[in-house]
């Protein structure tokens, strides 16, 4: 499942969500707002997202990773709104037999949530300028 | 006929807007939409690493746009 939210994100939440009892490992990644982006200094960043297509384009993501890897569940919860430095601004969970399955899926649904789910970073600095981040992939 | 577009993410200030309405002539393509918005306001942006929707479905370049129909136009994502 792929989720947007407002809202702090919460990983023990999500984390129950792919707890399964065949699942002999558990892979997640939790991506966070640093302080520093090209050279410049970093004091927060805004995500907009188209949010209809981002939920369909996510979960169609998810559904990929379901069908090319063994793996009994997968989550995605990318923040939108107003972030700090710190803040946790996506999580990825997945669940499987065998780690090597759930590392792979996890770094699938992580890249290609960066590339292809339309959310967008605009970074504030710390000179007051804001910039519209391009792909990171 | 008009229709009302929407700019996203840098769009919305290469474009100077978050969404406009638009007068359009019969069998007008997003694409020719879009080459016609570029010249307007002066931007210069390749379609390769722009995509574009109507009425929040993802759609083909060659599309024709109906009148009432709201388009928007993607860069490229950037989250994560």
């Amino acid at each position: 499942m792929f989720s947007l939210s407002d809202q702090a994100i919460d990983p023990k939440r999500l984390k129950t969500q792919v707890t399964d009892p065949r699942s002999g490992g558990f892979v997640s990644f939790e991506g966070w707002v640093r302080n520093h982006n090209d050279n410049k200094q970093v004091e927060a960043l805004h995500y907009e997202a188209h949010e209809k297509l981002a939920l369909q384009v996510g979960n169609d993501i998810i559904t990929q990773a379901q069908q090319q890897f063994d793996i009994n569940a997968a989550v995605c919860c990318h923040r939108i709104g107003a972030l700090q430095v710190g803040d946790m601004a996506i999580w990825v969970g997945v669940s499987a037999d065998h780690r090597q399955a759930a590392f792979a899926a996890c770094e699938f649904i992580l890249n290609q949530t960066k590339a292809q789910v339309p959310i967008w970073k605009n970074e504030h600095y710390s000179d007051g300028a804001t910039g519209w981040v391009e792909a990171n992939l | 006929m008009t229709i009302k577009i929407e700019f996203y993410g840098r769009l919305k200030e290469d474009f100077n807007a978050s969404s406009t309405e638009w007068t359009f002539q019969p069998d007008t393509t997003v694409e020719a939409l879009y080459q016609l918005l570029c010249e307007t306001h002066q931007v210069t942006i390749n379609t390769q690493v722009v995509r574009p929707i109507i009425n929040d479905t993802f759609v083909d370049w060659q599309q024709h746009v109906a009148p009432h129909d709201v388009v928007g136009f993607f860069p490229p994502a950037s989250g994560g």
